[in-house]
C-alpha cells in the first residue's frame, strides 16, 4: 500500500536521503533504526507530505501522496512528531477530539459519530479516566497513550511514530509496544517506528530498516539486520548480539 | 458529558456576561466627560444630543471595533505562532504600518481613494510588507519557528523606530509635530466614516476565523503535528497573515499605534473561557472592544480638560503584564 521509488531529499546542499526504496505492506510493524543524521525522521516526514521532495515517488495506495489534500492524507496516516507540546492548555479530550479533524466538514461542530470513536479511542488507550485534565500536565507516558489515541481517532491505515519511547521508563516502553501490536493484530494497521531502542525492535517488529548515512543498508526480518558487521560498519561500535530465550528474539549489547 | 454541558453552560454564561457589559459600557461611558451629564440632561438640549450623536458615541463605536479587531488578531497571531507574547505589535507589523504612516505624512501626497488617504495606503502596505519580511525570513531556515518569529519581529520594530527617526529628522516642525501627534494613538473620531469602513473587514476577518477555529486549536500545537490531523498549515498562515496584516495597517492609521490589547486580552479571557478558540474567538474581542472603550474613557478624563493618548494608558497596563508574561513563560 506504501511504496518509495528512488527518493531523494535534502536541506539545501546536504543530501539526507539517497536513492531510497522502501514499501509497506497493509498490517506490517516496521522498525526503521540507524545512528543520529541517517535520516530516519526524514523519512517518515516525507511520507505524511509534511516535507516534500522534488521529484520523488511516494505513492499511498497507488497514488503519489502530492496528489492528496491534508485532510484526506490524514484520513490515511497518522504521525506522531518526536516531541509535541501544546502551547496553551487544552484537555485530554480536546486533544483526541483533535484527531477527527480530517472528518470535519464546513462547520466547526463534530458529529455523534466522532463523539463515539474518540470516546473508543480513549477506551482502548486507557486514557478516559483523566478526559478532564489538562494535556501538558501529564506524565510522558500519559501523553504518549493521549497522542496515540488522538491518531487513532484519525481511523488511518498506517500510523508513524518517531521515537515514541525515547522519554519513557522501561514499563511505558513495553506498554507503548504492548498496544501498538495490539492494534496490529486487531485492526491491521501498518505501524512504522523510527527508533533508537534496538531490543524492542527486534522484540516486537518483524521487520527492521537499517539506514545509514541516508541509504538504506538492510531491509528485513531482525534476524536478517541485526548482524554484528553491518551494525558495527553503520553505528561505529562493536555489538554482541545473543538470544533472549524467554522472548526468542535477539537483543544487542553494544561495547568499544 | 455532564462535564460538557457545564461548561457549554458557563461559557453561555460568560459570553452573556460580556455582551451586557458591552451594553452597559457603550451607555456609561459617554456619559462620562468634560460636559458632565446625566441620561436626561443630555437628551435636554441640542447640544447635548450633538455631544452624544455626533462626538462619544462615535468615538465609542471605533473605540470597540478597533479593541475587538486588535483582540482577535492577537488570538490568530499567538494561535499560528504558538506563542502567547505574538501580537501584531511585537511581530512589528504595526510598527511597519506606523512608519508606512510617518512617511506618508512627510510625503505630503493627499490623494483620497475610495476614501482611503495616502497615510491608510502607506501605512497597510507597511504592514503587509512587514510581514512579508518576517515570512521570507522566517521560512529560509527550518519552517517559521515561533522564537525566530517573536526574535524577527522584536529586531524589525528596533529597525523600523529608527527608521521613523530618521524621517523626523528630515521632517520641519509642523510635520514632526503631526506625526508625534499621530504616533501616540488616539480614537477622537467626528463621525461614523472610520467605523463604516471598518464593519465590513471586520466582519470578514470575524467570519472567516471562526470558520477555521478548529484548525487554530490543532495548530497551536505545532506545524507538524497539525499538518498530521490535516490541518493545510501554510495555506492558513497566508490567509490570516494577509487580511489581518490589511486590518492591522488601516487601524494603525485611523488611531496610530495602540499596544498591548491584543497580548492582556486573549490571556485573560484564554483564563476564564479556556484555549478552544470556537470560545476564545467571540469572547475575547466582545471584552477587548469593551476595554478599549474603557481605556479611552480614561484617557478623555484622566487629565481633563485636555486628553491624553489611549495608546499611553494601553502601554501603561500592557507594558507590565508583557513583562510579567515573559517571566511566566520562562519558568514554565
Amino acid at each position: 500500500m506504501l511504496e518509495i521509488k528512488n527518493l531523494n531529499f535534502s536541506y539545501g546542499k546536504n543530501a539526507i536521503l539517497k536513492d531510497i526504496n522502501f514499501s509497506a505492506k497493509a498490517g506490517e510493524f516496521i522498525s526503521i533504526i540507524g545512528p543520529n543524521g541517517a535520516g530516519k525522521s526524514t523519512l517518515i516526514k516525507l511520507i505524511d507530505g509534511i516535507l516534500h521532495a522534488e521529484n520523488s515517488d511516494i505513492l499511498l495506495d497507488g497514488e503519489l501522496i502530492r496528489h492528496y489534500s491534508r485532510k484526506q492524507l490524514a484520513q490515511k496516516i497518522a504521525y506522531l512528531p518526536q516531541e509535541s507540546k501544546f502551547a496553551f492548555s487544552f484537555t485530554v479530550r480536546d486533544v483526541v477530539m483533535m484527531g477527527r479533524f480530517p472528518y470535519l466538514k464546513g462547520v466547526n461542530l463534530y458529529t455523534a459519530e466522532d463523539i463515539h470513536i474518540v470516546k473508543e479511542m480513549m477506551g482502548l488507550m486507557e486514557v478516559d479516566q483523566f478526559a478532564h485534565r489538562n494535556f501538558n500536565e501529564l506524565s510522558g507516558g500519559e501523553k504518549q497513550r493521549v497522542l496515540i489515541a488522538s491518531a487513532l481517532a484519525q481511523q488511518p491505515r498506517i500510523i508513524l511514530l518517531d521515537e515514541p519511547t525515547s522519554a519513557l521508563d522501561l514499563h511505558h516502553q513495553i506498554a507503548i509496544y504492548h498496544v501498538l501490536k495490539k492494534l496490529q493484530r486487531e485492526q491491521n494497521l501498518t505501524i512504522i517506528v523510527v527508533t533508537h531502542d534496538i531490543n524492542l525492535a527486534a522484540q516486537y517488529c518483524e521487520r527492521i530498516t537499517l539506514l545509514g548515512n541516508g541509504t538504506v543498508i538492510r531491509d528485513g526480518e531482525p534476524k536478517n539486520v541485526l548482524q554484528f558487521n553491518l551494525l558495527q560498519e553503520t553505528f561505529g561500535v562493536k555489538v554482541y548480539i545473543d538470544i533472549n530465550p524467554l522472548t526468542d528474539s535477539l537483543y544487542i549489547l553494544p561495547y568499544e | 458529558m455532564n462535564d460538557k454541558i457545564r461548561s457549554v453552560n458557563s461559557y453561555r454564561t460568560v459570553v452573556g456576561v460580556l455582551l451586557l457589559f458591552t451594553v452597559l459600557t457603550i451607555f456609561t461611558a459617554p456619559l462620562i466627560g468634560t460636559e458632565e451629564s446625566s441620561f436626561v440632561d443630555l437628551f435636554k438640549s441640542n447640544v447635548g444630543l450633538m455631544i452624544f450623536f455626533d462626538l462619544r458615541l462615535p468615538r465609542i463605536a471605533f473605540a470597540f471595533l478597533v479593541g475587538f479587531s486588535l483582540s482577535i488578531i492577537g488570538v490568530a497571531f499567538q494561535a499560528l505562532l504558538q506563542n502567547e507574547l505574538a501580537t501584531p505589535y511585537t511581530l512589528g507589523v504595526a510598527s511597519g504600518g506606523a512608519l508606512g504612516a510617518v512617511i506618508a505624512i512627510k510625503s505630503g501626497l493627499a490623494l483620497t481613494v475610495f476614501g482611503f488617504t495616502t497615510t491608510t495606503f502607506f501605512s497597510v502596505a507597511g504592514s503587509i510588507l512587514t510581514i512579508l519580511i518576517i515570512y521570507v525570513i522566517a521560512k529560509s531556515r527550518a519552517g517559521l519557528s515561533p522564537i525566530t518569529l517573536v526574535l524577527t519581529g522584536v529586531t524589525i520594530s528596533l529597525l523600523f523606530s529608527s527608521l521613523i527617526l530618521f524621517v523626523h529628522y528630515l521632517a520641519d516642525f509642523t510635520e514632526t509635530y503631526r506625526m508625534i501627534r499621530w504616533l501616540m494613538g488616539g480614537l477622537q473620531v467626528a463621525g461614523w466614516s472610520y467605523s463604516l469602513t471598518l464593519i465590513p473587514l471586520v466582519a470578514f476577518i470575524f467570519i472567516y476565523l471562526l470558520r477555521k477555529a478548529v484548525a487554530l486549536n490543532i495548530v497551536s500545537s505545532g506545524d507538524e503535528m497539525a499538518l498530521s490531523k490535516g490541518v493545510d498549515v501554510f495555506s492558513l498562515q497566508k490567509g490570516i497573515f494577509i487580511i489581518s496584516s490589511v486590518l492591522v495597517g488601516i487601524i494603525v492609521a485611523f488611531a496610530g499605534p495602540i499596544g498591548f490589547i491584543g497580548l492582556i486580552i486573549p490571556h485573560l479571557v484564554r483564563l476564564i473561557v479556556g484555549a478552544d478558540h470556537r470560545k476564545l474567538l467571540v469572547a475575547a474581542p466582545i471584552f477587548g472592544g469593551s476595554f478599549l472603550i474603557w481605556c479611552d474613557t480614561l484617557a478623555r478624563t484622566i487629565i481633563s480638560p485636555a486628553e491624553l493618548p489611549v495608546g499611553i494608558i494601553t502601554a501603561m497596563l500592557g507594558g507590565p503584564f508583557f513583562i510579567w508574561l515573559l517571566v511566566k513563560q520562562k519558568r514554565m
